[in-house]
């Protein structure tokens, strides 16, 4: 009964928050996907500047 | 077209970071110096052993501490086979192919680069470290590939 | 299992043989590409010696044809005819059918040809056959065949394309036929250099017609056809990710227009690119290198706008679910459906595959991983498992929508287990590689210990984790060969979903995404901007040619 209260919540935000959708979690995931991008990238230019 | 807030920040993170790694790709190829091996001498890859200084492989003394050497690479080896340097020698590599395209790398170093039948290609590397270098053909050229390769002794 | 939209069209039955007759070509192919990568772990990693008869080079080569050209050329074909057929009413019409078992006869002769030339060690000069060294002409003329089938199957999708926009003028197109038409608009441009490469440099030159060739102008060639090969395998898995996995979790679209988006912006930047993968060869400028660098850096974009639209996509979804905080929504995905888990995995692996890829085309920077078995670690968790997997995941579905049958509780429990072989094997024979290519082991090279070196004794431990990794892998083809042969001969009779899935809400999309002559034009210019003076160059200031040489 509980879960189903909070889903119904949960959509009623999705639509009065139209075109605006909780992304929270998408957004903290891609920047996640950035710092291991950045990581690795500087890491392998570490590795260049330190075999030169 | 509409985009959500998040993804608008997360494209200018983004295109942020990878125009941050081309300023510095830039900046340590053309102001300090470290492109990528590029030359652009070309040679008759059929008379390779005919044309100096390809016609006697091996190290040329330029100073105290700087020495090119000419090589080839061929299936399957390296001409001169063998090198020797003192340690915090200066070596600049020049090599080309008579026949099939070669790679030429030294595991452990910035030291890697294309030998194509018809071009020279060149690299410098400065040995700061005693020991046996492992010279070894990076580039598929026939059934004997894997045994293309040759060392250089810092003493 | 999500609820079916019956009584929908799926695909009408000379439709489905089309699609079925590529994917099962496909399927062959990654069979035998599978046994020999397997054979090529075991002997890197000094486990076994391969008898007399073959050589490493030989099932490398077999390998790498099979594997990169012919299951993901077939693969992409089946899949994308299934798809347009699906969205523009559930057929193909006849021309496009014909167009398509055109495709599949000339793809299938050629296939053929090259696989006995390699077979007979007539053509052990892998899947780049970099000249000088020379394949028996029967390979690259069966290279030219498998590449001009190709365009038929294209021309198939164009000719849907333009008979669904005569009948529906004024409207948009559905996503997935607007995806598959860039798709091949995008493969039709590139295979060019590599068609001009074959037909007029080296067929002429492997029959003795002319005496030596330009191996730069051919270098060239090759790699401005070479890149947006992958982006051709990367796209397909892309389609699949906006817009069946969405459906198949029981969401929508994320955005219609970004989609568009992304895919014109492959379309553009994949191509101008090719000198990242000849960064360390001479003869081509500092310069000229460092241009094509920047576009490469640019192709990155639409996959960042890709991320985030599928983590919005299951967002959105499992917060509909009923899951709460900030990352409560990741649990309501349907985690023991293979349809999702699948190519779930497969875009977990294209993280670090896309970190990889921007190292490896970092200019300088790619001396260090430049022909190291780095490389190969990167292609392995592209192709070999983003892309694969999210295929395999396609196929679960795609193979019981066009028998008629569907996929079994125990049949998508045994897809579930072949996923996560894959992926271990995956896991630890891409990490040894990356590992390994890092401290500059050479990929594409036999077992050696360079006459006992110690810096190549130091790579022997991880080239048999390499080794342990390909055996897993192996098990999980042959896995997926038994399962998909059970979902095309033997699975009960039923109906299956062709998932599709849809915007949620009306969105407007700006109609210039769909005019082509746009995009081509801007495309060509980058092309001219981007290889016209390197080429003009490489034509009139070059070596003396090379001769064919045979070293095998």
């Amino acid at each position: 009964m509980e879960t189903r209260t909070e889903s119904q919540r949960q959509i009623d935000n999705t639509k009065k928050t139209q075109p605006e959708q909780n992304l929270k979690g998408t957004f903290v995931a891609v920047l996640l996907v950035g710092a291991i991008i950045l990581l690795s990238w500087f890491g392998v230019f570490g590795l260049f500047l330190g075999r030169a | 077209m509409h985009l959500h807030r998040y993804e608008k920040i997360w494209l200018i993170l983004g295109s942020g970071g990878l125009a941050l790694f081309i300023v510095l790709l830039c900046v340590n190829a053309f102001a300090m110096g470290m492109a990528p091996p590029s030359n652009m001498e070309m040679i008759d890859p059929a008379k390779v052993t005919e044309t100096p200084p390809f016609d006697n492989p091996g190290l040329k003394k330029l100073n105290d501490n700087e020495y090119d050497a000419y090589m080839t690479a061929f299936a399957f080896g390296f001409a001169p086979n063998k090198m020797e340097v003192p340690v915090g020698a200066k070596v600049n590599f020049h090599v080309t192919s008579p026949d099939v395209v070669h790679g030429f790398q030294i595991p452990g170093t910035n030291v890697n680069f294309m030998v194509m039948p018809g071009h020279i290609n060149s690299a410098t590397y400065t040995f700061d470290k005693p020991g046996e270098y492992l010279i070894l053909c990076n580039e598929y050229c026939g059934a004997g590939h894997q045994v293309m390769a040759t060392t250089i002794i810092v003493k | 299992m999500n609820p079916t939209t019956m009584g929908q069209a799926q695909v009408d039955r000379p439709t489905a043989r089309l699609s079925l007759a590529y994917v099962w070509v496909a399927y062959a192919a990654f069979g035998l590409a599978a046994l020999a990568g397997m054979l090529q772990g075991m002997v890197r990693g000094g486990l076994i010696e391969l008898p007399s008869w073959t050589n490493y080079y030989q099932i490398l080569t077999a390998h790498g044809v099979l594997m990169a050209l012919i299951f993901t050329t077939y693969f992409i074909i089946g899949f994308l005819l299934s798809g347009v057929a699906k969205t523009t009413g559930g057929s193909l019409h006849g021309t496009a059918r014909g167009l398509g078992w055109i495709g599949w006869i000339l793809m299938t002769i050629g296939t053929a040809m090259a696989v006995v030339t390699i077979v007979m060690n007539d053509a052990s000069v892998l899947y780049t056959f970099y000249a000088p060294l020379k394949a028996s002409p029967f390979f690259y003329i069966g290279s030219a065949l498998l590449v001009v089938g190709s365009w038929f199957g294209g021309f198939a999708i164009f000719s849907s394309y333009r008979k669904w926009r005569r009948e529906n003028r004024g409207k948009l197109s559905p996503l997935f036929v607007f995806m598959s038409v860039t798709t091949f608009i995008l493969w039709l441009i590139a295979t060019v250099p590599v068609a001009v490469e074959v037909l007029f440099q080296l067929i002429p030159w492997s029959l003795g017609w002319t005496p030596s060739i330009n191996i730069m102008l051919s270098r060239t060639l090759f790699w401005f056809f070479g890149h947006p090969l992958v982006y051709f395998w990367l796209m397909p898995a892309y389609i699949a990710w906006y817009v069946c996995v969405p459906r198949v979790i029981g969401g929508h679209i994320f955005s219609d227009s970004l989609a568009r988006l992304s895919f014109i912006l492959l379309l553009l930047f994949s191509m101008p690119v090719g000198f990242h993968h000849q960064l360390m060869e001479p003869g081509i400028s500092p310069g000229w290198k460092m241009i094509h660098v920047i576009l490469t850096l640019i192709v990155v974009v639409p996959s960042l706008m890709t991320a985030f639209s599928m983590f919005a996509t299951f967002e959105t979804t499992g917060r509909k679910k009923g899951g709460v905080g900030l990352f409560g929504w990741f649990k309501k995905l349907p985690w023991s459906d293979v349809r999702f888990f699948a190519p779930f995995v497969g875009m977990l692996f294209f993280i670090p595959a896309g970190a990889g890829g921007i190292i490896n085309a970092s200019n300088q920077m790619n001396a260090v991983v430049h022909n190291t078995i780095f490389v190969t670690g990167h292609f392995h968790i592209t192709i070999g498992a983003a892309v694969a997997l999210t295929f395999f995941g396609v196929s679960y579905w795609l193979i019981p929508v066009l028998t008629g049958r569907t996929l079994t509780r125990t049949a998508n429990r045994m897809g579930m287990v072949q996923t996560v072989f894959w992926s271990v094997g995956m896991f630890l024979m891409s990490f040894a590689m990356h590992y390994l290519g890092l401290q500059g082991t050479p990929r594409r090279t036999d077992y050696t210990t360079y006459m006992d070196h110690p810096t190549a004794l130091g790579w022997m431990d991880y080239q048999r984790v390499m080794g342990f990794g390909g055996g897993l892998l192996f098990v999980a083809a042959v896995l997926l060969i038994l399962i998909l042969g059970y979902l095309t001969f033997y699975a009960p009779k039923g109906k299956t979903e062709y998932p599709i899935a849809e915007p949620e809400t009306e969105q407007h999309t700006p109609r210039i995404l769909e005019r082509w002559p746009v995009w081509v034009g801007v495309l060509l210019f980058l092309i001219v901007m981007a290889y016209g003076i390197p080429i003009a160059d490489q034509l009139t200031h070059n070596p003396p040619g090379s001769p064919p040489i045979r070293t095998w």
